[in-house]
This record gives C-alpha cells, structure tokens and sequence, in this order.
C-alpha cells in the first residue's frame, strides 16, 4: 500500500539516509528504529508528505475516498486549555457507544471535564491515542507511542495494533520499547 | 470549510486572552487618551482618525502574535495538515474568526469613540468603512509576519511586514483627507477594498505555504 | 537538453570560475568610471539656475536612489528563478545582494538628507518618496534579518525569495508617489516617455554616473555573490580543492 524508493535526505549537507528502499503491504507492522538523531521522525514525516525527501519518492496506493493515514508524533495535538470533551469535539469523535467503550478502557470517562492542562502527561498520550485508535485509517504511524504509558494502556494499545493489522490494515511505528508484536524492523542506524 | 471555521472559532472563544484581553486594552486606552488633553480641547479629525487607525494596529498585532506558534508547538498544525480539507482552508477559518471577534469590535468601538470625539457630518460612512477595510488587511498582513516569523519572536514578523502596512495607512490617511475636504475619495477607497479583497483570497494561500515550510 | 545545459552552465561552479576572472577587471573600469562621471559632474558642469552648487550631489543621491531600487528588482528576478526553477545559484546572488542594497539605500537617504539642508531647509520631510526609500531600507535589512535567523539554510533560502516577492510591489509604489501624491520631493525629472526636464549638460555626466555606479555596485554583487558560494557550499569537493 505504499512504497519507499530510493529515499536519501540530508539537513545543512548531513546525511540522515541514502537510497532507502522499502515497502509496507497489508496486515503489516513495521518498526523503526535507530539511534538519536538518525532521521525516525524525518522517515516518517516524508512517508506522510510533510516533509519532501531530496532524492527518491514514495509511492502510495490507496483505494478512492479511505482515510490514508493517521498520526501521532511527538506533540498530541491536544489543546491545554480545552477539557477533554471539547478536545473530542474538535477531533470529529462522537460521544457514541462505541466510542465511549473505548474512552473507558482508557480511563478518559471520568475526566471529561476536565482540563487537558491539568492530566498528567500519560493521561494525555491517551487522549491522543483515542484519536488513533478510533481512526478509520488504513495506515497509522505512530512516532514513540508507549513512551508515558502505564502497563495497562500499553497493553491496550498493543492489543488494538493487533487488531489493526489483522483486519488487513498496515502501521509503522518507531519504538526504543520492545513490543510484543510481529513486526518487520528497518534500522537507520546504517 | 464551515466546520472548519466554527472549530476555530470555539477555539478562540474559549481562549478568552487572545482576544478579550486586547480589546479590553484598546477600550483602556481610548478611556486613557482623551484623559491626557485638556478637557476643552477640540481633537483634530486627521489627529483622530490616524489615532484610532495606529492603535488598531497595534492591538492587532498584540492579538495575533502567537496565532500559529500554539497550533505548531502542540502539533496541531500538523494534524491539520494531514487532513482533507486545503490547509489554506484551515488559515482562512483563523482569519474569519479573528476578523469576527477582534476586527469588527475594534471597527464598531473606533467609530463609537468618533461620535464622541469629533464632529461626523458626512464621514460616518467613510469611517466605519475605513477601519472594516484597514482591520480586516492589517489581520492578514499580520498573520502572514507571524507565520513567517513562527519561531523567531513577533520582532522579525513585524519588520518583514512594516513595509506592507506604510502604503495602506497612507492610503487611509489620503482618503480622510480628501473626504475632509468634500473631495471625491471613493478612488482610495476603491483601492483600499482591491487590497482586502486580494489579500482575502491570496494571503491564506501565502501562508498556508509558509507554514508548510515550517512544518518540514 | 536545454534544462541540463542550463542546468551546467547556472551551477555554482561554473558561475564562481567566471566571476572570479571578471571581478577585478569589471571592479577597475566602473570604479574609474564613476570616478570620472563624478569629477565630471561635480567640476565641469554649470551651475544649477535657482540650486546653486548644492544640486551637485546629484550624482550620488540619484544613482544611489536608482541603484537600490533596481537591486530590489534584481532580487526578486533571481527568487522567482529559484522558487519556480529551484536554482541554488540565483537565491545565492540574491542573498548577496541584500547588505549591498541596504547600504547603497542608506547612502540614498544620507546624501538625499544632505541635499535636503541647503534646497528644503530640513534634512528629514516626511513625503511619500522618503518615506518609500525608508521603507526599501526596512526591507533590505528585514530581508537580512530573516535569512540571519534560520538553522536550516534550505527553509531560509524559500522564505527569502517568498518576502522579496511580497516586498517587490513596494517599487512600483516608490516609483508612482511622486505623480499619486503632490508634495515637497522634486518631481521624477527623468521619465520614460516625457522629455526630461532638466539640462543636457547636466543630464549626461548623470546618466553615466548612474551607469557607472550601477556596473560598480554589480561588481561588489559579483565580489559578494562568490563569498556566499564558498559559504554555501563548503561541504562540496570542487570548493575543497581550492
């Protein structure tokens, strides 16, 4: 469903990487990894069109009118001086059943009132993360997604990546934390 | 485009200092002026009008100077980018909701100070027409400083745009002018309503490609 | 085929190997040029009828004046080469320019001052046409300012020639307040199509002093521009060698 041909990017004449090549297929878990500064984010920012690479091209294939992707970097994109309803609103997320299900497993109900400013910083990851996992992408990449998370949303977030790729659909995420999941790993360290 | 726009909107209703705060400011210093005059003194109309003109400016850039910072520090710019919609659409809706809550209100308080200030036979239509038009470029222009000078402090943002704002005061102040002197000034006004109806359009595309840049 | 020659002939090397030949020659001709428009103007030409003798510094305020703007223009020429073509050698001219613009718009305002104390009694008036050079001088330096500001010289080059395009509707403006606004400035002497107002013997040491000046601040462009290529593209082996 995409495809990464011949990538090479390089900031002020330092080379991050050259020639990667590289293809995600359906029901795929890719993992990236490298050391700091090795270009994890850059790999993902050019895969999603932000940012443009210096030489090589992605190839995406996506059927007319699916999401394509869904994101989570760093920054969740949340605003602080929201509540987290309001945040839910401006994420298009519907206070449904379905949704609220999994706002629960989150542990997000009881808060709703409150003030994104005032989470901690794992409650806010979650937050994020709901946007994600209620997304109806077919690709997500997910830049450090276990990062703030306690034991049992990571456990969460690893049983909906599960899910996700064996209803056919792909993500790539980059990760220092070992996942309990099949992936195929491509190293920037090179 | 329209949801777009109300999500804006609510955002900046809700953040009640980026607009409540310089609106109040610009209230304090319209009670604070005439305060420093005589109690007799007659203000002069062009004294006036570039007064009033100045201080919406200024209130504007005070209000506009971390339009994009917040957006791009808590990501989500980026995820405004990844959307479907045009992310010019996107500059657009922060546009329309900061010309809704601060442009219109600083235009309808300037022209309630006029009627208190200075005589306003013939010039009410021309006044109130002026600062809509002034507010409503000063707002682009000074969106399009902030995204470019996104990380760098509101300094540099203000030096890039200054050079755009001189040629539309002086056109402001060519048109009291000639309605002062009963002339024809519907030629400045004319040009003042080119200006706002290109920069309407074209400036959230310029910005919109600058933010991208910055995004990269 | 046209874009790969252009492409060779356009590129950095190329264009520093050329400079680095023509610059001294090119710098010596229009310094002793403008030198001799200058010695010209200011020695052998009559006195000016209600001016006097201060009318002289004529030959340095109006080539200042015109040289700046045509810099602005050459500026933006070069960023609509490089934000439609992507070619790095023209926003590096262009980024040359802007301190040589700067400088050569100050001068503009200094000796413009300078001819203001004897002519207006004031060396400052705030018209339209000072003003609008004032503003050029703003531009120039917000143009400096910017690119100084930037890590990521890639990202700085693109928002340059993106300001210089915004900035560049500022000429026509400097250029059409003389005629939109009536005021104390003299009005423009020397238009396209009119016949110019002010005496042939006096016209000519101005035009070659205009031209003189303009080649000399070209060769500080050419002077300036193989810096900035030295600069930008020290990691390069052909730049290592020398």
């Amino acid at each position: 469903m995409i495809k990464v041909n011949n990538l090479s990017f390089s900031v002020n004449n330092k080379k991050l990487f050259h020639n990667l090549s590289f293809a995600i297929s359906e029901g795929e878990l890719i993992r990236i990894s490298g050391s700091n500064g090795s270009g994890k984010t850059t790999l993902l920012k050019i895969m999603l069109g932000i940012t443009p690479p210096k030489k090589g091209f992605v190839e995406k294939e996506f059927s007319f009118g699916e999401k394509e992707f869904e994101f989570l970097g760093h920054k969740n994109g949340l605003k602080t001086y929201l509540s987290v309803k309001d945040n839910l609103y401006l994420m298009d997320l519907k206070l449904n059943d379905k949704n609220l299900k999994v706002l629960n497993d989150l542990s997000l109900l009881d808060l709703m009132s409150e003030t994104v400013g005032n989470l901690s910083y794992g409650q806010q990851k979650k937050l994020a993360l709901a946007r994600v996992i209620l997304s109806k992408a077919r690709l997500i990449l997910l830049d450090e997604p276990f990062v703030g998370l306690d034991d049992d949303s990571k456990k969460l977030l690893e049983k909906f990546l599960y899910n996700h790729i064996k209803t056919g659909k792909s993500a790539v995420i980059t990760s220092h934390i070992d996942i309990d999941l099949p992936y195929s790993e491509i190293c920037l360290d090179d | 485009m329209i949801r777009l726009f109300f999500k804006e909107l609510f955002k900046m209703v809700r953040q009640l200092r980026s607009w409540l705060g310089p609106l109040s400011v610009f209230v304090l210093i319209l009670v604070a002026f005439p305060l420093t005059q005589d109690i007799d003194t007659k203000f002069s109309h062009q004294t006036t009008f570039s007064f009033l003109w100045i201080i919406s400016l200024l209130v504007i850039m005070l209000s506009t100077e971390k339009v994009f910072l917040e957006d791009f520090d808590d990501g989500s710019m980026e995820q405004h980018l990844l959307k479907p919609y045009n992310f010019s659409d996107y500059v657009s809706a922060k546009v329309t909701s900061s010309f809704l809550l601060i442009g219109i209100p600083l235009s309808c308080m300037s022209w309630l100070f006029l009627q208190s200030a200075v005589a306003m036979t013939n010039l009410n239509l021309v006044s109130l027409l002026s600062f809509l038009l002034s507010n409503f470029i000063f707002i682009n222009f000074c969106f399009f400083g902030n995204a470019v000078s996104l990380k760098r402090g509101s300094l540099l943002g203000l030096l890039i745009i200054t050079p755009l704002l001189f040629p539309v005061l002086i056109i402001l102040g060519k048109m009291l002018s000639a309605a002062l002197l009963g002339l024809d000034y519907s030629n400045f006004l004319l040009l003042l309503l080119g200006c706002s109806l290109i920069s309407g359009p074209l400036m959230p595309f310029v910005i919109s490609y600058i933010l991208k840049i910055h995004l990269e | 085929m046209l874009k790969k020659f252009f492409h060779q002939f356009a590129s950095p090397k190329s264009y520093f190997r050329i400079a680095t030949k023509i610059q001294n020659p090119f710098l010596l001709i229009f310094v002793l040029l403008y030198v001799f428009a200058l010695a010209w103007g200011l020695l052998f030409t009559p006195e000016d009828y209600v001016q006097g003798n201060s009318y002289r510094i004529i030959f340095m305020h109006v080539p200042a004046s015109f040289v700046s703007q045509i810099l602005f223009l050459i500026m933006a020429f070069c960023s609509v080469i490089f934000l439609v073509w992507r070619l790095k050698l023209s926003i590096y001219v262009a980024k040359s320019i802007a301190p040589i613009g700067a400088a050569v718009t100050f001068f503009a305002l200094f000796s413009g001052s300078i001819w203001g104390i004897p002519t207006w009694g004031t060396w400052w008036q705030w018209d339209a046409r000072i003003t609008s050079t004032l503003i050029l001088l703003i531009m120039y330096l917000g143009l400096i300012s910017l690119h100084s500001s930037f890590n990521n010289y890639e990202k700085a080059d693109r928002f340059f020639a993106i300001i210089v395009l915004a900035g560049v509707i500022n000429i026509p403006i400097i250029k059409k307040s003389v005629d939109w606004w009536s005021t104390l400035h003299q009005s423009a002497s020397i238009t396209l199509t009119d016949a110019p107002s002010i005496d042939p013997l006096m016209l000519a040491p101005l035009f070659l002093s205009i031209f003189s000046f303009f080649g000399l601040i070209m060769g500080i462009v050419i002077l300036s521009s193989r810096y900035e290529i030295l600069l930008r593209e020290q990691s390069k082996s052909w730049v290592k060698s020398l």
